[in-house]
């Protein structure tokens, strides 16, 4: 038998900390929250992405992430709370500081009855410089026909179009919402060889929502988690990945141990699971000098400890694992 | 303006199926003819009302489906963070997605008309239009641009189901019928009706696509890509800027139908009611048709829903009609004691089908009423009928009638005899009330206009004037017709007015080309002199100010057809001479064509007009004047 149990999350992933906000950023989010009527989309969320930057913003299905971004990008009035862009209010100065930004939206939106050559045609009349070749280019690269209406391609081949849309002005920021939703994994790779081509070319900053976490790991530079509409983690990634580890350990009675559960009490255990050959813990606090200590606890055998992935530490933190019997928490 | 015609153009590529539908619609008007043989003038028509027909069908359907889809169809689609991912602006967003679909529309008839046109060389159907081709085509423009926001409207409701839409419904049903409401009052008072209903329509109409306007880029600008949010700021915009047009209608209204009697701009009419001061005024107040009862000691005043207002001759009682609108029926009686001050207008229930002709009693008791020619006779306040008769078959006769006592209403009839303006012979019959019996008394020889007659106080007498070929003035039993006397036979005269005075006597105003004079007669109409007033011009005579003592306005013509301003002068019609007192007074009412004056020295035959059309108060014999009624009275 298995038997799974979740730590209370750290308090520090209960909401994360309001980040204290750059003047520089190159977008923000303040304390922002979004309603539909009785339901809350995404509630009270702060944080702010810097030049340069690559931020993802992880979340599952529900979690608030698109709400979120119609919001940073102007598309829609927060409930509560301001989204900022280049300095600017995203609701009033939408129209002025969209000339900056590229954006790939969850769903493909462009009018289905135009042609990728058409909605090039219509963009480039939107932007200050737009890159024509560029998007010639790109849409050979990915084999996309130019002439086919939007409505008649593949999902694959519509992500590829804006992609190629959302680059050729150039943008200081990228907006990816979830861009390959959907898409199989050619595709996929295709979609995140060309944004890093970018990333490498002008080094774009960009914010990214995305489930594909295996492919963003690489890239991004800070991750934020949205759970249940809060924002329950905002950090630079090695530093995540730094201080989550995994410790798997066996618990034995002793002459002088008498209880178990205490063990872990120096660490912040965010996912303990106990199975048949001993202890698998998530912690969020994970250090050398406290490991050691960890391992010399009377009974604790066989420690040992891993690095987590950001998908693991995604699970660990977002997840909602399914209650087995015998769960305790 | 650069994204303005990024986004209108790329609404036009992408809708350019429409040019192509509408280039096949263009060529079957030319096939219609062939449906049956026609002369070419007859084909001409048939191609041209089927283009006509064509164009209006398409392009209303083109701006209905665009209407819908424009904005709703890409927010209930999730198509509009396209365009709100990038640098538009709503502003142009909004401008751009609808004057292409305006365009689009108009441009579908064009094409369908074009071929049309050129092959005949203009639209059969549309020469001779009233407003000409620039106005129909501006009122066409306008019903295209309200069929699209109206369908805009209507998509956003329905796309996004939400329970706004019952307070959309509710405040559609709401705004309209305070606006039909508000209508009908209006509609009762306005001088042309059907002239006022198109004028409100048009203005719904605007105040309609102003708001619908508003509304739609609200939803754009505020609900951007959430349809629920663009729902709210579209019905929050329109049904408060409706309803706020609503509000002003409806205060508009409320500030016309307020007018108090100072308010009239153009004097129709003003004639003394009795001789206590009570004044019939009639004319427009604040755009509107407004007839007033305006007491002159008190300046108490009713509004009556204009049109003659009848007294009786102890002055004691008025009565009136009032139309569902100022020049339709039906036309219910009002009445009013006027001696009882805080008296409002009764409605003894009794309604018309034509404007009829009023009469009271002399004490007030009794009204008679001429109605398609009926006679019927009322108690006034309980309108309970007290006989009722057909005394003419219009429109061949006309007739007017007057109470000669309580019990007996005598009745004056002609008939129209071709299209030649004389009468043949009038007929003068008696309507006995108690007994419902008609009965012919006397008959006249062919005289002119029945109106051109003045029957004197007691009934008894009445002079007719007839000038045709020369004039003849005569003096006649109103009874019987019987001349009693011919008080003026010769040369075609200009003016010729009479006045019974309150001793019985008579007196005649008259001019020519030279001069203008009265003429003074006996009671049994032998002459007693002629006092001169002026050279040519026109006489008014007026109430006698004191017994014996006529007040006359002489209106002296001047070079060019103009004329001077009136003077009022006092004739002593013992002493026969005549004084100025005044200038710029005419004497108040018409009443020299067919009643009686006011009595000598009352508060009525105090009353002028100024020129301004003011009621003055004037006391020649002290030369005091005051001012009534006018603009700065009373506001």
């Amino acid at each position: 038998m298995t038997t799974t149990t979740t730590a209370s999350l750290a308090p520090g992933f209960e909401s994360a900390p309001a980040p204290a906000m750059s003047k520089e950023a190159i977008l923000e989010a303040r304390g922002i929250t979004v309603r539909y009527g009785r339901a809350t989309a995404c509630e009270n969320v702060s944080f702010s992405v810097a030049p340069g930057e690559i931020y993802a913003l992880l979340g599952r299905n529900g979690a608030g992430k698109s709400s979120l971004v119609r919001c940073l990008l102007g598309e829609q009035k927060a409930t509560r709370g301001e989204a900022r862009l280049f300095g600017l209010d995203s609701w009033k100065a939408r129209a002025r500081t969209l000339a900056r930004v590229g954006v790939v939206p969850e769903e493909p939106d462009a009018p289905p009855a135009m042609s990728a050559s058409q909605i090039a045609d219509f963009c480039c009349r939107l932007y200050p410089s737009w890159d024509g070749a560029s998007v010639e280019r790109r849409l050979s690269r990915f084999g996309v026909p130019a002439e086919v209406p939007f409505g008649r391609l593949s999902k694959g081949q519509k992500g590829q179009v804006l992609l190629a849309m959302a680059l050729a002005p150039a943008p200081e920021l990228l907006v990816l919402d979830d861009p390959t939703l959907g898409l199989d994994v050619v595709a996929r790779r295709a979609f995140w060889d060309e944004f890093l081509e970018d990333l490498a070319d002008r080094g774009t900053t960009a914010l990214v929502t995305t489930h594909d976490l295996a492919a963003i790991e690489g890239i991004a530079t800070r991750v934020g988690i949205l759970k249940a509409g809060r924002l329950v983690l905002d950090e630079e990634v090695e530093a995540l990945k730094g201080r989550f580890r995994r410790i798997r350990y066996a618990n034995r009675m002793t002459e002088t141990r008498t209880a178990f559960g205490s063990e872990l009490d120096a660490f912040e255990a965010v996912r303990v699971r106990v199975r048949g050959w001993g202890i698998d813990a998530v912690v969020s606090n994970w250090s050398e000098g406290e490991f050691e200590r960890f391992r010399q606890i009377d009974g604790v055998e066989g420690a040992e400890t891993a690095a987590l992935t950001l998908e693991e530490i995604f699970v660990a933190v977002a997840g909602e694992p399914a209650l087995a019997e015998g769960e305790a928490r | 303006m650069k994204t303005f015609f990024a986004v209108a153009r790329r609404e036009v590529v992408e809708k350019k199926f429409v040019f192509a539908a509408a280039a096949v619609a263009s060529l079957i008007p030319f096939a219609v003819p062939l449906v049956r043989s026609m002369s070419a003038a007859s084909a001409r028509e048939a191609r041209g009302f089927a283009a006509l027909l064509f164009a209006t069908t398409v392009s209303n359907g083109v701006a209905l489906a665009l209407g819908a889809s424009i904005f709703a169809g890409d927010l209930a689609n999730r198509r509009s963070g396209f365009y709100f991912s990038r640098p538009i602006s709503a502003a142009a967003l909004w401008a751009g997605k609808l004057a292409a679909a305006l365009a689009i529309a108009l441009a579908s008839v064009a094409i369908i008309l074009i071929p049309t046109f050129l092959a005949d060389r203009g639209l059969a159907p549309l020469r001779g239009v009233e407003g000409g081709a620039a106005g129909a085509a501006l009122a066409f423009t306008g019903s295209l641009l309200f069929v699209l926001l109206a369908a805009n409207a209507a998509s956003l409701i329905v796309r996004s189901r939400s329970s706004i839409a019952v307070a959309d419904l509710a405040a559609l049903t709401a705004i309209g019928f305070a606006a039909a409401a508000v209508t009908a009052r209006l509609w009762r008072v306005m001088p042309d009706p059907p002239l006022f209903l198109r004028t409100v329509l048009l203005g719904s109409g605007l105040a309609v696509i102003a708001a619908f306007l508003a509304g739609s880029y609200r939803a754009l600008a505020a609900g951007r890509t959430d349809l629920y949010a663009a729902h709210r700021a579209f019905s929050a915009t329109a049904w408060s800027l409706l309803g706020g047009a609503a509000v002003l209608f409806a205060a508009w209204a409320a500030w016309v139908l307020a007018a108090p009697p100072s308010s009239l701009d153009s004097l129709s009419g003003a004639l003394p009611l009795g001789s206590a001061g009570w004044v019939s005024l009639d004319g427009r107040a604040r755009s509107a048709r407004a007839g007033f009862l305006y007491d002159s000691r008190s300046s108490r005043f009713l509004r009556t829903g204009g049109g003659p207002i009848v007294a009786s001759e102890d002055g004691s009682v008025a009565a009136w009609v009032e139309g569902e609108t100022a020049v339709q029926g039906p036309w219910h009686l009002r009445t009013l004691r006027l001696e009882d001050r805080g008296a409002v207008p009764a409605d003894p229930k009794i309604s018309f089908r034509s404007r009829p002709e009023l009469f009271l009693s002399s004490d007030g008791d009794r009204l008679g009423a001429i109605d398609f020619g009926l006679l019927s006779i009322f108690e006034v306040f309980s309108g309970r009928s007290l006989g009722s008769v057909r005394i003419a078959v219009p429109p061949r006769d006309v007739a007017s009638a007057r109470f000669v006592g309580p019990g007996t209403v005598r009745i004056f009839r002609s008939s129209i005899a071709g299209v030649t303006a004389l009468r043949p012979d009038m007929q003068i019959l008696e309507y006995d009330v108690a007994g419902r019996t008609l009965a012919q008394a006397g008959a006249t020889e062919s005289l002119p206009y029945w109106g051109m007659m003045l029957i004197n106080r007691a009934g008894d007498r009445f002079v007719s004037s007839r000038t045709f070929a020369g004039t003849r003035i005569t003096l006649r039993d109103a009874r019987t017709g019987a001349v009693l006397a011919t008080l003026r036979q010769g040369p075609p005269l200009r003016s010729t007015l009479s006045r019974f005075l309150s001793d019985g006597r008579l007196v005649l105003a008259l001019g020519d080309n030279s001069a203008s004079w009265l003429e003074v007669f006996s009671p049994s109409g032998e002459k007693e002199r002629r006092i001169e007033i002026g050279g040519s011009g026109r006489l008014r005579p007026g109430p006698e100010v004191a017994a014996g003592r006529l007040a006359v306005a002489w209106i002296r013509d001047l070079p060019g057809g103009r004329q001077a301003k009136p003077v009022l002068e006092i004739a002593d019609l013992d002493r026969g001479t005549a004084a100025p007192v005044a200038d710029g007074l005419v004497p108040i009412g018409d009443w020299w064509w067919s009643r009686e004056g006011p009595a000598p020295g009352s508060e009525a035959s105090k009353l002028f007009l100024d020129e301004r059309g003011e009621v003055v108060r004037f006391d020649p014999p002290t030369g005091q004047k005051k001012v009534v009624l006018g603009a700065d009275t009373n506001r």
